[in-house]
């Protein structure tokens, strides 16, 4: 078999948007991927077009051999677009070689390690009492956990105690509104670049008993993370940030971290993904994958979980609710907290072309939040 | 697919000429759709000990469905929950084994597809050879076996012994100066592009002598030192590993994702031996390999076995970025015996193997007519003292 094309695909939901990838053969299997929309979605687009000619005639089968020779062909070390055009290759890869072995990718590798996935929901609301009732609704569809980005709007104009304060708030009225027993989970994002303020805000949550941490300081600098991980009793997670097995390397020989969350969108895919789980079950740390991008990567996600032994739960955005669904030709939906584990070859998921192409990109970033004094703040 | 029958294979390898020889061990899985998985365990030396851990693997694993690999291992692992030690990681790296087999054939794939597929054209080898006693009486048996090695298989390395096998008898200066010539005799005889590597074979006990013996072996330029010291103390490798003038390499002796992390914290190899039929199988090869790439270490997989680990081996290094060569042995007959095909070594390359699954079959007729005859013992070895030595 051999690769005859690369074609990706760029739309959005209204909200945000979505890039989708697809690498055909010559024996009428396509495979979809999905890269990241780290921001500068046209990069992306652009390394895809400039690149697909390595890949072009190449045998499928080779996904190592594949990946490491675009990787090396680029010769720096890779960033964000180039991890999440290789990411997207990698799914697609997979993909066609479940869809020629006609098993689910999962089955590929050894799987699967479980009979269903155990998802964890994001609560989005603005205020306490909003997020507190967003989780009550969900508590009633059958969600057992779920995780919040504590920060109030606007709180880097605000004086800090006030936001610690309105942090123990938020928690402390979601606690009280999912009951003593659920998993609750609170990320910070990687907004604070002070270790202190960090550590500072773990404290003044411990008594809510929380499921772990995220990204409580910045990625770059993996001894901040490690410094908190030695000094908090909480666990600690991270990880969506970081690519390649040797950035989380650096996490596991360090010891800066509990619980490890690749996205498989920019990580380096399910390949590497997969050697980064076993870096971390040797470590004793568990993998709880970042999945905020739509229900192909929530079907890369349930894969993945069904593939390793040391996996945890889930990042789940309400996918099936959500407008991005439209994007796919399956409607995966969790039952009672749990993804079922998909039967058909391959991912089991395929683009609908038609409302992509209907949906054209427009332009999308982050944003620029800034502090009190108008000095850049991070997203 | 489910598992109906999981036999452990003992065959003799002893022969009148060769009597004590060990025994070859095999996994032979069956299932319920015709389809039947192989794999081999490392003759620790309780064999029986091993046969007896297959079975009782097998009462946990019988019933469900093959393909079911990264479970099955936990499963296991798991469920003897002390860490299983030599005879019972052979017996779950056998049938390990034997899963990836069927998994592979159900797919009508070969393995190295599940491992992200070819990744290398073909696989170097390199050739062990023996270096002898102190005064030099086996240097032309060692020569004739190199100049065959070079002229026939093509054969572009080697591995020997960096002392003599009387060394324990001299005085220590001796011992090491006899091996710096006898190792310079194959430095010779090989030519001065060839690689070797030397087997220190964790029998020297001090750091410091073993450091000595490397440094003066720098004339020979080596590829690496194996096993310069006991495998046990980590650290003690990874300070050794700091004043290694050349590649430390070790890890035969290893079990586990979990030994070969600590080995990686504690800086102590360049180039990691993993034993695929004791270390957890491919399981765990594969496992450890991602681990080693990320530290920037090679894999150069340990391989004294027979024909069906060594192309198991062969599948491990068609795929892993990180692997650099891979150890060989001539096959005895005996061993050739045990399968139905046998790896081919050409201009000091194996061809990479086809499949589907592994792509070899066993001979069980053959296997059948060398029954178990004894545990195999590696004999006793002295210090000049009559204190113990180390294997």
């Amino acid at each position: 078999m051999k690769i005859t094309d690369i074609k990706t695909y760029h739309c959005h939901d209204g909200r945000r948007t979505s890039i989708f990838l697809q690498v055909f053969t010559d024996e009428g299997i396509t495979g979809n991927g999905q890269p990241y929309t780290i921001g500068p979605d046209e990069a992306i687009i652009a390394t895809a077009e400039s690149s697909k000619n390595w890949f072009i005639g190449q045998d499928p089968s080779r996904i190592e051999w594949l990946l490491r020779r675009a990787k090396n062909t680029m010769r720096f070390p890779l960033g964000a677009v180039e991890w999440s055009f290789l990411s997207g290759v990698d799914h697609a890869l997979w993909d066609i070689a479940g869809k020629r072995a006609g098993v689910p990718i999962y089955k590929l590798f050894g799987g699967p390690t479980r009979d269903r996935v155990r998802v964890y929901h994001q609560i989005h609301g603005d205020t306490a009492d909003e997020q507190a009732a967003e989780a009550t609704e969900l508590l009633a569809e059958g969600y057992t956990a779920f995780k919040a980005s504590m920060f109030p709007p606007e709180w880097q104009q605000m004086p800090w105690l006030a936001v610690v304060r309105e942090v123990v708030n938020r928690i402390g009225t979601l606690r009280k509104a999912v009951g003593d027993h659920i998993d609750l989970a609170v990320d910070l994002h990687s907004k604070l670049r002070e270790p202190m303020r960090a550590k500072q805000i773990a404290e003044a949550l411990s008594d809510f008993r929380l499921m772990f941490v995220e990204e409580p300081v910045r990625p770059d600098y993996i001894p901040s993370t490690a410094r908190l991980r030695r000094e908090l009793t909480v666990p600690l997670a991270t990880g969506e940030n970081l690519f390649g097995i040797t950035q989380f390397a650096e996490l596991f020989d360090q010891d800066a971290v509990d619980i490890i969350q690749p996205d498989l969108l920019v990580c380096g895919g399910l390949l590497e993904g997969r050697k980064i789980a076993a870096m971390a079950e040797a470590n004793y740390v568990t993998v709880a994958p970042h999945n905020p991008l739509g229900l192909l990567s929530t079907a890369l996600g349930v894969h993945y979980a069904a593939s390793i032994n040391n996996f945890t739960i889930l990042e789940y955005h309400g996918d099936h609710k959500r407008k991005k669904a439209m994007f796919v030709d399956e409607m995966w939906v969790p039952v009672d907290g749990y993804f079922e584990l998909p039967t058909k070859p391959g991912l089991g998921m395929e683009l609908n072309l038609e409302t992509i192409a209907a949906n054209p990109p427009k332009h999308w970033n982050r944003g620029f939040p800034t502090d009190a004094e108008g000095a850049p703040a991070f997203i | 697919m489910k598992i109906t029958k999981v036999e452990c294979l003992v065959a003799s390898r002893s022969t009148p000429e060769t009597p004590g020889a060990g025994n070859s061990m095999f996994v032979v899985t069956h299932t319920d759709e015709g389809i039947t998985g192989i794999g081999e365990s490392y003759g620790v030396g309780p064999d029986l000990a091993t046969k007896e851990w297959v079975g009782y693997f097998a009462d946990q694993i019988i019933g469900h469905d093959p393909t079911r690999i990264e479970y099955l291992w936990a499963l296991m692992y798991q469920g003897a929950r002390f860490p299983p030690g030599s005879s019972g990681l052979a017996a779950l790296s056998g049938i390990d084994q034997s899963l990836w087999d069927i998994t592979a054939r159900s797919y009508d794939i070969p393995v190295y597809d599940l491992l992200g597929g070819r990744y290398r054209d073909r696989i170097r080898g390199y050739l062990d050879v023996q270096l002898g006693d102190s005064d030099g009486s086996g240097l032309d048996a060692m020569r004739s076996t190199v100049r065959e090695a070079i002229n026939g298989a093509g054969y572009t390395a080697f591995k020997i012994n960096p002392l003599p096998n009387d060394w324990r008898d001299l005085p220590w200066l001796k011992a090491v100066d006899a091996g710096v010539e006898l190792v310079g005799a194959l430095r010779d005889a090989a030519g001065p592009d060839a690689e070797i590597g030397m087997d220190a074979h964790a029998a020297v006990f001090e750091p410091g002598r073993l450091l000595e013996l490397a440094n003066a072996h720098i004339v020979n330029t080596p590829m690496f030192m194996e096993e310069p010291l006991r495998m046990e103390n980590r650290h003690a490798m990874g300070e050794l590993r700091k004043k290694m003038p050349y590649a430390l390499a070790t890890g035969e002796c290893l079990y586990t994702k979990f030994e070969f992390s600590e080995l990686f914290r504690a800086g102590a190899a360049d180039i990691i031996q993993p034993e695929v039929c004791i270390v957890g199988g491919m399981t765990e090869m594969r496992k450890i390999a991602a681990d080693a790439e990320a530290h920037d270490i090679s894999v150069a997989p340990h391989n004294p076995m027979g024909p069906l680990a060594t192309t198991v081996n062969l599948h491990f290094d068609a795929a892993i970025p990180n692997f650099l060569i891979q150890e060989m042995r001539p096959f005895t007959d005996v061993e050739l015996s045990f399968v139905k095909s046998s790896p081919v070594v050409k201009d000091g390359h194996h061809v990479i193997p086809t499949g589907p699954g592994w792509g070899i079959d066993l001979d069980v007729d053959a296997i059948a007519e060398r029954p178990f005859e004894s545990n195999w013992y590696r004999g006793d070895r002295k210090l000049s003292d009559g204190a113990v030595a180390y294997i």
